[in-house]
């Protein structure tokens, strides 16, 4: 054995159209037969990183070697040819497909151009049963979980005789034993002299399993070391580089300068502990969600109240989607009532739940929040078209909207040229900025906000957590659903938590929360 | 005539007209596996019927057979070209291959061959026997339902019409198997047309295909782009279209309301199954990054 | 920026078409005869000899109109008509390949229509007519739209079938039960005068129709830049996805998208039967139903764009009669020639789309 890391790359720059640096200079050597970790945020370059690795983006600059031989990558077949395999954040098998088909695809070991099914199902089997696990292959992959979606992806790395193992944020959908059970059986890998190298944002996760670390800020290397050689803080310290303020620090300077921010720099527990609660804004009454198969057993009943926010945590896939489709009228449910502002709406279509006083930030913003070919103003009515003050109403008033969107933009700091910008062309932070102007421009009583930093730096974050702790302030109450304990715990006066489509309980945001939260998030009790 | 005899000329008359829709739905079944949506099977099969039957009279009639899929590969080529290359909505593409083919060939139908007037018409002294292309039919399904299914090309057309980004993720090119896709549509469509003009009619008039092309796009639906389902909704289309013929007058029903069927039968069928489809039916090369 | 945009836009349109008179050319060509000979009798066809009638003009001392302008905007009428409703329905991002199905079955209630109730007052009749006509059009859309709506039935298929649907009813219907004994031809029984649209005498097919045509146009103008419901076709076109999150009933809109497609195909037959054929024929459409994909698409979903282009081809169209009349050239070259800009204009079409979108204002 050489001294030659299993993977070595050296100053990879990549620029993407709009001269945005992706990577700048990065150089990253990974060791043979360990687990590297790559810690960044949102952002940072890491997935780009990654993905030149695969083949699957090409860099400006920068080379590749691998146990000391230069390689150039054109596509990921290249890469696979190299020994690499990606496990992708979405699983990379496609829904339709058998998993077993899946595993085929480009890695057939065809004899004449025909399938030996037969004979590749023995090898997988092997495979899985070194690593202690078991897979469906003859199920379609939309059928399984995500966990089940991983382990064939790992079984089929090591088909395809991948010496290099690339996993990108492999625990963002799992539940923290199933993540637990990933590492072990990456650890066994490891061990038996595959390389291993995760990227991911959960800084807990790299001082548990890595042995090394890389982390990345803005495109570039901040930092390379051995995990025993830092800690979490330190690490955190890097990824958010010299800019780094708690969360609750730098709302005030965030805040839009004419919005009545209350206390919103109080910590929660602490508002929580001052305040009485204000009259309930949302009230849910025995609502029993629809899952994919059947209808919960348990019903949920929540209530937020005015002034306050209400988080919504649970491993993904537990019944969020379906809380929120029920609450605002997309889907039926199996029965109970939502109460909007005093009023019963349980029957009522999304437009009158809205007209009630609810609003919502809908989770991907660029897919189901904003139309990207749509203007600022024209994304801005789009909520709100009973509206005859905005502009809106059976005729519209264009200029009258104009100059509501002109405002609108003023006050959240939405940064564009004029209010004819598409949304398409603004920055993400930007385009969140414009979801919560939106939702919040009618004076709603109650909020409900998906996920509203996905994909944010920090600094678009605290944008937007800012305005919705003014609304607070001025009297809203928020419920926020998202899959980040950390910023639940940060944010929320209470946390509820979901298990398999029901409400395990509702507590208050106390120090010391976080334990009981995390271990009811994963076993659907309260602990004693 | 007995009811018996009755009975079997009725089935050999289905197949007769049920074969050009299955050579066609099979063209249909390649094409939108592979992800790209062709109702320009309906124009492509025109072209067949007009180029077999004008090369036949050349070259002679299994050449002319070979020329006129050849003229199908083509158009089905440009096609792909256009919906892939350039980025032309698929529907597009096929409804301006439509227009082009039904006019271009009586454009050259009477230009070649003088006729200005109806009964424009271009004959073949010695059509082609029926048999071939109704054995050829049954055994391209056969050959279809074993390409999609049992090898690795089918697997990969396939996982293209799904998700064309992850196929390129697991190391296959989509390119070509897309090609291979929407060019073997064109063959198999051209070869319908080639077996109404040179074999069923023996001559080439305006607009012969009327409308089969579109029964066969049905007909892939019905069958759920599976070629063993389009086969048996192409015969039960045939069956329709041959009981219209036989029982023209005898019937208390319009011979309309069964010409009919097959259309209203569609329409259910897709009503009743939906997002069977392959998923990512309709897409250029490089977009959707699922 | 936006005359900078609608200019891009224009030159494409331009290119097409540059390209499709040259493919023409290169096809008449190829088959030996003359193309410039060929070409020019297409176009002197299309607009007629408009010096001629000018120093005509002056000569008698009273206006002197060639025949053929009037004839391309008696055939540019339909296509203006069912141009708009394909533009509407793709605005919604439907397909609406149904406008041919739409046409007959409009056509043929207008005519039912028009041929009910002598002695009614032309002042309720006519408007009778056109309702029916856009009343059947919208219904038989609507049945795709939603389909499609509530069932996730894609709007292609079932508008194509509905095609063949209509074209086996309309034929029943002009065979069988709805039949003048009297005509040797298959043909519903004469439209009352009072019914029928005022159309001039002489064969040019030029009527009133074109006044609704262009009205039409100004109001699908007006629902897109001015009306609510407009503007949340354009959302569920756009997105459909956060379109239902913002609440927008997206199952309604896109059945309203694609009723009102309908009516206007259904006014474009309406308008043949009551201006042009005073009665249903059978299989009447030369196709207008496929021609306005291609008038909506060189029209770049605009109105104005869509008069222009819906122009244009009937030009083409009654130019290549012409040229066939005196060329020999057979008169299918026009269909190729809008093939060939279909396709031009069709490149990259998503491109096209954006910038057509900023002419809101």
């Amino acid at each position: 054995m050489s001294d030659e890391p299993a993977v070595l790359m050296a100053n990879i720059t990549k620029v993407y159209p709009g001269n945005i640096v992706a990577n700048d200079r990065v150089s990253l050597a990974v060791r043979e037969g360990t687990i590297h970790v790559v810690v960044g945020e949102n952002g940072a370059g890491k997935t780009t990183l990654m993905g030149i690795l695969y083949g699957a983006v090409r860099p400006e600059e920068g080379r590749i070697r691998l146990r000391g031989t230069d390689v150039v990558f054109g596509s990921p077949a290249d890469a696979i040819r190299c020994g690499i395999a990606m496990v992708t954040q979405h699983s990379s098998l496609i829904p339709a497909l058998t998993l077993l088909d899946g595993v085929l695809l480009g890695h057939e070991g065809s004899v004449a151009g025909f399938l030996r099914r037969r004979a590749v199902t023995a090898q997988l089997d092997a495979i899985a049963a070194r690593l202690g696990i078991s897979v469906p292959w003859h199920r379609p992959a939309r059928e399984l979980t995500v966990a089940a979606l991983q382990k064939a992806e790992i079984v089929r790395a090591l088909y395809r005789g991948a010496t290099v193992l690339i996993l990108d944020e492999p625990t963002a959908a799992l539940a923290p034993p199933e993540a637990d059970a990933l590492y072990s059986t990456l650890r066994d890998l490891a061990a038996a002299g595959t390389t291993v190298i995760v990227v991911t944002h959960r800084l807990h996760e790299v001082m548990e399993h890595a042995s090394r670390v890389t982390v990345l800020r803005r495109g570039r290397v901040v930092a390379e070391t051995e995990t025993s050689h830092t800690s979490a803080r330190e690490l955190a310290a890097q990824m958010v580089g010299g800019t780094s303020q708690p969360v609750a620090e730098l709302t005030r300077s965030e805040l839009p300068a004419d919005w009545d921010a209350g206390n919103a720099d109080e910590t929660p527990a602490l508002r929580s502990a001052r305040t009485t609660p204000g009259l309930p804004v949302l009230e849910l009454r025995s609502i029993r969600l629809r899952g994919r198969k059947s209808v919960a057993e348990a019903p949920i009943d929540l209530t937020v109240h005015a002034g306050e926010i209400v988080g919504v945590a649970g491993v993904d896939g537990n019944g969020q989607r379906e809380l929120v489709q029920a609450i605002l009228g997309f889907a039926a449910t199996g029965g109970g009532h939502v109460i909007v502002n005093g009023t019963d709406v349980s029957r009522a279509a999304p437009r009158r739940r809205s007209s009630a006083g609810l609003a919502w930030c809908p989770e991907d913003r660029q897919a189901e929040g904003l139309i990207l070919g749509f203007d600022i103003t024209e994304n801005l009515l789009l909520p709100n078209l009973d509206r005859a003050d905005l502009g809106a109403g059976p005729r519209m008033d264009w200029p009258r909207a104009g100059r509501v969107a002109s405002e609108a933009m003023r006050i959240h700091g939405i940064q564009a040229s004029s209010p004819t910008a598409r949304a398409g062309s603004l920055s993400g932070g930007n385009q969140q900025k414009l979801l919560i102007a939106r939702a919040l421009i009618c004076r709603p009583k109650c909020l409900v906000a998906m996920q509203p930093t996905r994909g944010l730096d920090i600094h678009a974050a605290n944008a937007a957590f800012a305005a919705m702790r003014a609304g607070c302030a001025n009297g809203m109450g928020v419920l926020l659903i998202s899959l980040d304990l950390d910023e639940l715990l940060e944010m929320s006066d209470r946390i509820a938590v979901l298990y398999d489509h029901r409400l395990v309980d509702v507590v208050p945001n106390v120090p010391g929360a976080r334990e009981m939260i995390g271990a009811m998030m994963t076993t659907g009790m309260r602990p004693q | 005539m007995s009811d018996r005899i009755d009975l079997a000329a009725l089935a050999v008359l289905s197949v007769r007209q049920a074969c050009p829709l299955m050579l066609a739905a099979l063209g249909g079944i390649m094409s939108e596996r592979s992800g790209v949506v062709n109702i320009a099977l309906e124009g492509i099969m025109l072209i067949g019927a007009f180029v077999g039957i004008w090369a036949g009279q050349q070259f002679g009639p299994l050449q002319g057979l070979m020329v006129a899929i050849g003229a199908g590969g083509i158009v089905g080529a440009a096609h792909l070209l256009l919906t892939q290359r350039l980025r032309v909505n698929h529907i597009v593409s096929g409804v301006a291959i439509n227009i082009l083919a039904l006019n271009l060939s009586t454009f050259l139908l009477r230009s070649i061959y003088n006729q200005a007037d109806p009964p424009r018409q271009a004959r073949l002294s010695e059509p082609l026997p029926i048999e071939w292309f109704v054995i050829l039919a049954v055994a391209a399904t056969v050959a279809v339902h074993v390409l999609l299914y049992q090898t690795t090309l089918g697997l990969r057309i396939r996982a293209v019409g799904e998700s064309p980004h992850r196929t390129r993720l697991a190391g296959v090119s989509c390119g070509p198997l897309r090609a291979v896709g929407v060019i073997a549509s064109g063959v198999f469509a051209a070869t319908a047309g080639a077996y109404l003009s040179m074999s069923l009619v023996g001559r080439f008039t305006d607009d012969m295909v009327s409308g089969r092309g579109f029964i066969a796009l049905a007909a892939v639906i019905c069958g759920r782009w599976t070629p063993l389902g389009a086969f048996l909704a192409c015969w039960a289309f045939g069956l329709f279209d041959a009981l219209q013929l036989r029982m023209q007058g005898t019937l208390a029903m319009p011979s309309e309301a069964l010409r009919a069927v097959p259309y209203v039968l569609t329409i259910l069928v897709a009503v009743t199954f939906r997002a069977q489809p392959p998923a990512q039916l309709g897409s250029g090369d490089d977009d959707n990054r699922d | 920026m936006k005359s900078l945009l609608v200019r891009c836009a224009m030159s494409r349109q331009a290119v097409g078409l540059f390209m499709a008179i040259i493919v023409a050319a290169g096809i008449i060509a190829a088959t030996g005869s003359n193309a410039a000979e060929a070409l020019s009798a297409m176009f002197y066809g299309a607009i007629g000899d408009i010096p001629s009638a000018v120093s005509e003009s002056f000569k008698s001392h009273r206006l002197v109109l060639p025949n053929e302008p009037l004839r391309l905007i008696a055939k540019a009428t339909p296509l203006i008509l069912s141009g708009l409703a394909v533009a509407v329905a793709l605005r919604a991002g439907l397909f609406n390949i149904g406008a041919e199905g739409q046409i007959l079955v409009g056509a043929f209630a207008a005519a039912t229509v028009g041929a009910a109730w002598p002695g009614t007052p032309a002042i309720l009749h006519l408007p009778a007519c056109l309702v029916a006509g856009m009343l059947a059009g919208a219904s038989w859309a609507a049945i795709a739209g939603a389909l499609k709506a509530w069932r996730g039935a894609h709007e292609v298929i079932v508008t194509i079938m509905l095609n063949y649907v209509a074209i086996q009813l309309t034929h029943y219907m002009v065979n069988g039960p709805a039949r003048d004994p009297s005509s040797l031809a298959p043909a519903t029984r004469l439209i009352q005068p009072g019914a029928r649209l005022w159309a001039l005498e002489g064969g040019t097919n030029f009527s009133a129709g074109i006044v609704l045509a262009v009205a039409a146009a100004v109001a699908v103008w007006h629902l897109f830049a001015r009306l609510r419901i407009g503007f949340e076709i354009r959302a569920v076109g756009e997105n459909p996805e956060a379109a239902r999150m913002a609440a927008i009933p997206v199952a309604r809109t896109m059945i309203v998208a694609m009723a009102i497609s309908g009516a206007l195909a259904g006014l474009a037959g309406a308008v043949e039967v009551l201006g042009v054929h005073r009665r249903y024929l059978d299989a009447f459409s030369p196709g207008y139903g496929f021609e306005s994909i291609a008038v909506a698409f060189l029209g770049n979903l605009h109105p104005a764009g869509i008069i222009a282009s819906a122009c244009l081809f009937g030009g083409i169209a009654g130019g290549a009669v012409h040229m066939e009349a005196f060329t020999s050239t057979p008169r299918q070259i026009a269909g190729i020639v809008q093939a060939v800009v279909i396709l031009a204009v069709a490149v990259r079409w998503n491109a096209a789309g954006r910038a057509d979108r900023n002419a809101r204002q």
